[in-house]
């Protein structure tokens, strides 16, 4: 998204102590001042849209970061945002607001289309009131998605937000290694209608590759008689979330039942033999991205593939080994974060795949601390 | 589980058991788009752009090649020139243009001369093999009827196209896309399906009518089926009449050798307005897919009832504009546009009372109106509602109440609304009709993508849900020949004339006040 796509319409630096009706009247008249005209880079009518309330607690450290991804989610699915800033403001402060709007231009032309945002930011121990403050400016006919960004481990402030969402996405990737079980248990209790992880929105692409390898007849067989998983991610240390959800996601597909670990990996058993499962880091790059995944199986139906993809790259390369060599580019339907984002708020129904794949991946990671 | 030697073999799965929820995100296969009259308007203004913005947008396989065929002389650098600008005026970045450009080839030729298709045939294996293209090859008659014949004929002579026997997933396939209209009548139409079933199966065959693209098309269906409190009252119980609207305000602008023999009732009736009628009055499909949509579709067209020359005579308006104030200008009346005869019968406006004769819809007329030159631009469904069976109000003075109106705007302001009467505020009971309203753009945000690229994809992706199949146009060429017929042999109802810039003539207003109705406003 270009600059030029984006306009604030209003949005002072600073803030007022939180007041409801203070900042429904800020919202009314600063719609009255964008109506009223005056502004250069305007041209054309200004349409206020919202489709749900869009609750954003924001680490700090990571709010810079995940603005523009915010902005690219309001152009996609628009909402009235609040962008929480948990301790983002000095002790004493208690709780601050501020109202704006973040615009873009009609791609037929004729005008901005505008989501409301309300910044909302807290001293330390304010937090507990952030969620009385954002309730009370929700837009009560609109579905509450609850974008939980924040790390914070101790959050009864945001477990209060999550009571008043419809929806709740959750990342696992920003949580602090070894801590993904927790979104997972939250996403068991409350079931894959109410919460989703963005970890495995981003294997979309990665599972439909790998559905497509197989579908032709004749290597279908081989899903039978897979020996062995290598999955290989950027960077290294610890699996990153989609690493294991991708692992659970086959194990449960396949009907594999975990057995144990060795020193290679996990082992796991088929209808028809062993597993080895092996998930490492390439050692190169940095996020801690899924990057290539090899496939093997035994007889009756020998099959090698490998699937190779980087970075944001359209294509991703299938090799396939046994039987016969061939190799090939096929699209690889990379999606940007915001995409992710809007692609879960619009999934209305209950995701057993994901609620599968979880339970699957929470066990392996187990197994796989013990050591 | 049964064993082989020490390996145990689990039951071959028939069913890749991961492609369960993957269903959805089926990906384009790589092809070429072969469009025929690729120097054209339709070229210009709607498809390659539709094709550049799928390709943006990823959607595309991005070794999709796209090759252009058409007489004029033109290099395929000339050619990837041309489409710029074309793409360029709707704001291309040029980052995403020089990928696209690439994809873009041209191949000069005659319809009729075999020899260009040979020619063209060489260019596509050239292309294919370059790109790795698997053969998948999609055609696109972007060209005027007349040329469909000759197109079919060369495609089909210079073995440009593998006719379909069964799904075969392995081997590469071809589509047709043809533009409407198909045929001028019913014995036209089921000439072309036969000239063109002999180069390609039906389920190669896409006939494209751009209206079923609309997302506000399509949102008929899932506004009423999607949602449960619609349904129950999509019926004669509950529906007093059925009033659809298609009005455009430009007139003939630079068509007047097609509209002279075509006029508004194939320009738009047979296909734009069938279609509308066919999704608002279908029963709901067994699956959303294209089989089942489209038997239910063909189902209503076959429960039209037939019209007799009398009922032609009484119940259709046909009219023609004639000079006057459209949009705040001076217009001419369609016999003084350029290259009309000025003795001309052409119709640009179309009325009609429709009964589909069913147990849904018995006693339900349907009143359609289409025209050039209107008041204004405006295409809606209006579902009219009957009165509540007890007028409660009338001791308080109410006497009458406004009916309660569905509105399926379908351009432009793409929405939905419900008129309801409230109480005004006040001491005195005063009723007044108020609105509920929804817009796609202040609800979404956005615009609804253009009709061309969702079509475009379908067919790419081989779904054929949104185009027409061969009995709905037949069937459709069928009613509509019954009164073509009567307008020709029995010149009745008379041709009547309208001011430019009106809602048309007042025969059409006459038609709906005869049943106790008027015409809604758009």
């Amino acid at each position: 998204m270009s600059v030029d796509e984006i306009k604030v319409l209003d949005a002072p630096d600073g803030g007022r102590p939180f007041d409801p009706a203070a900042i429904e009247t800020d919202l009314k008249s600063m719609w009255k001042r964008a109506g009223g005209g005056g502004d250069s880079t305007r041209k054309g009518a200004i349409y206020r849209a919202a489709l749900a309330n869009l609750v954003v607690p924001l680490d700090p450290a990571l709010g810079l970061k995940l603005m523009p991804v915010l902005v690219d989610v309001t152009r996609r699915h628009p909402a009235r945002l609040f962008s929480i800033g948990a301790g983002a403001v000095p002790r004493g402060s208690r709780l601050l607001a501020r109202v704006g709007a973040v615009c873009h231009r009609r791609e037929s032309g004729g005008g901005l289309v505008c989501s409301e945002q309300v910044v909302v930011d807290s001293d330390t121990e304010s937090t507990p009131l952030i969620p009385s403050a954002i309730r009370s400016l929700l837009i009560g006919d609109l579905p509450t998605v609850l974008l939980d960004f924040h790390p914070a481990l101790d959050r009864p402030w945001i477990s209060e937000l999550m009571d008043m969402a419809d929806v709740i996405l959750v990342d696992s990737c920003l949580k602090e290694p070894g801590t993904e079980p927790e979104t997972w248990r939250l996403l068991r209790d409350q079931g894959s209608r109410r919460v989703r992880d963005l970890a495995w929105t981003r294997l979309v692409p990665w599972r439909a590759t790998l559905a497509e390898v197989f579908d032709p007849r004749e290597y279908l067989p081989a899903l039978g008689t897979i020996r062995s998983v290598e999955i290989g991610f950027s960077g290294q240390g610890y699996p990153p979330p989609p690493v294991w959800l991708l692992a659970g996601w086959l194990a449960s597909r396949l009907g594999w039942i975990l057995e144990g670990k060795d020193r290679s990996g996990l082992i796991l058993r088929s209808g028809t033999g062993p597993v080895s499962l092996a998930m490492s880091g390439t050692g190169t790059g940095e996020g801690r991205v899924l990057e290539r995944i090899r496939i093997r199986s035994g007889e009756p139906h020998p099959f090698d593939m490998e699937i190779v993809h980087r970075g944001r790259d359209l294509t991703a390369h299938v090799d396939v080994r046994a039987p016969g060599t061939t190799s090939s580019g096929v699209p690889f339907g990379y999606r940007e974060f915001a995409a992710c984002i809007v692609g879960e708020i619009h999934r209305h129904a209950a995701n057993r795949p994901l609620e599968d794949a979880a339970v699957a991946a929470e066990d392996m990671m187990r197994h796989w601390n013990r050591a | 589980m049964s064993a082989r030697g020490d390996v145990a073999v689990a039951p071959e799965p028939r069913a890749n058991p991961l492609r369960e929820e993957s269903a959805t995100l089926k990906a384009a296969d790589p092809c070429t788009f072969i469009v025929f009259g690729a120097t054209g308007d339709l070229t210009h203004r709607k498809l390659i752009p539709a094709l550049f913005r799928l390709s943006k947008q990823k959607l595309l396989h991005p070794r999709t090649a796209i090759v252009g065929f058409a007489r004029r002389e033109l290099a395929t650098e000339a050619f990837r020139e041309e489409m710029r600008r074309t793409v360029e005026d709707s704001g291309a970045p040029s980052a995403e243009w020089e990928r696209f450009r690439e994809t873009l080839f041209y191949q000069q030729g005659v319809f009729e001369d075999h020899q260009a298709f040979r020619s063209l045939g060489r260019l596509l294996r050239e292309v294919e093999q370059k790109r790795g293209i698997p053969g998948n090859r999609i055609f696109y008659f972007a060209t005027p009827p007349s040329e469909y014949a000759p197109l079919v004929r060369n495609i089909g002579a210079a073995g440009l196209a593998r006719r379909a026997l069964r799904e075969e997933r392995s081997l590469p396939w071809a589509r047709v896309i043809i533009e409407k209209p198909f045929g001028r009548d019913l014995q036209s139409a089921r000439e072309l399906n036969a000239l063109v079933h002999a180069v390609f199966a039906e389920s190669q065959i896409f006939r494209i009518d751009h209206y079923l693209g609309k997302e506000t098309v399509q949102n008929i269906l899932v506004f009423r089926l999607g949602n449960g409190i619609f349904e129950p009252l999509w019926n004669n119980r509950y529906v007093e009449q059925v009033q659809i609207t298609v009005a455009e305000s430009v007139g003939i602008e630079s068509r007047s050798g097609y509209f002279e023999t075509a006029g508004i009732s194939r320009d738009i009736f047979q296909n734009h307005m069938m279609q509308l009628l066919t999704l608002t009055a279908m029963e709901p499909p067994a699956r959303f897919e294209a089989d089942p949509v489209r038997d239910e579709k063909a189902k209503v067209l076959r429960t039209l009832h037939p019209m007799s020359p009398e009922e032609v005579a009484r119940d259709t308006v046909r009219g023609q504009y004639i000079a006057g104030a459209a949009g705040g200008a001076l217009v001419p009346g369609y016999r003084e546009e350029q290259g009309v005869d000025p003795r001309s019968r052409t119709e640009t406006y179309m009325a009609a009372r429709i009964h589909v004769d069913n147990w849904r819809w018995s006693g339900v007329p349907f009143f359609l109106r289409t025209g050039k030159r209107l008041a204004k631009r405006a295409t809606e469904i209006a579902i009219v509602f009957r009165q509540p069976p007890f007028s409660l109000f009338r001791s308080a003075g109410c006497e009458t109440l406004e009916a309660n109106i569905l509105r399926l705007r379908i351009q432009p302001d793409e929405g939905i609304s419900l008129s309801f009467g409230s109480k005004s505020p006040g001491l005195a009971l005063h009723i007044d009709p108020v609105q509920m309203d929804f817009y796609y753009l202040t609800s979404f945000g956005q615009d609804p993508p253009d009709a061309y690229e969702r079509l475009l994809l379908d067919c790419n992706l081989g779904d054929s849900t949104l185009f027409a199949r061969r009995d709905e146009v037949e069937l459709a060429w069928e009613f509509v020949d019954g009164i073509l017929n009567t307008w020709n042999q029995d010149q009745s109802p008379p041709l009547v004339t309208y001011p430019a810039g009106t809602w048309g003539p007042p025969e059409a207003d006459e038609l709906v006040r005869r049943f106790g109705y008027h015409w809604y406003r758009l």
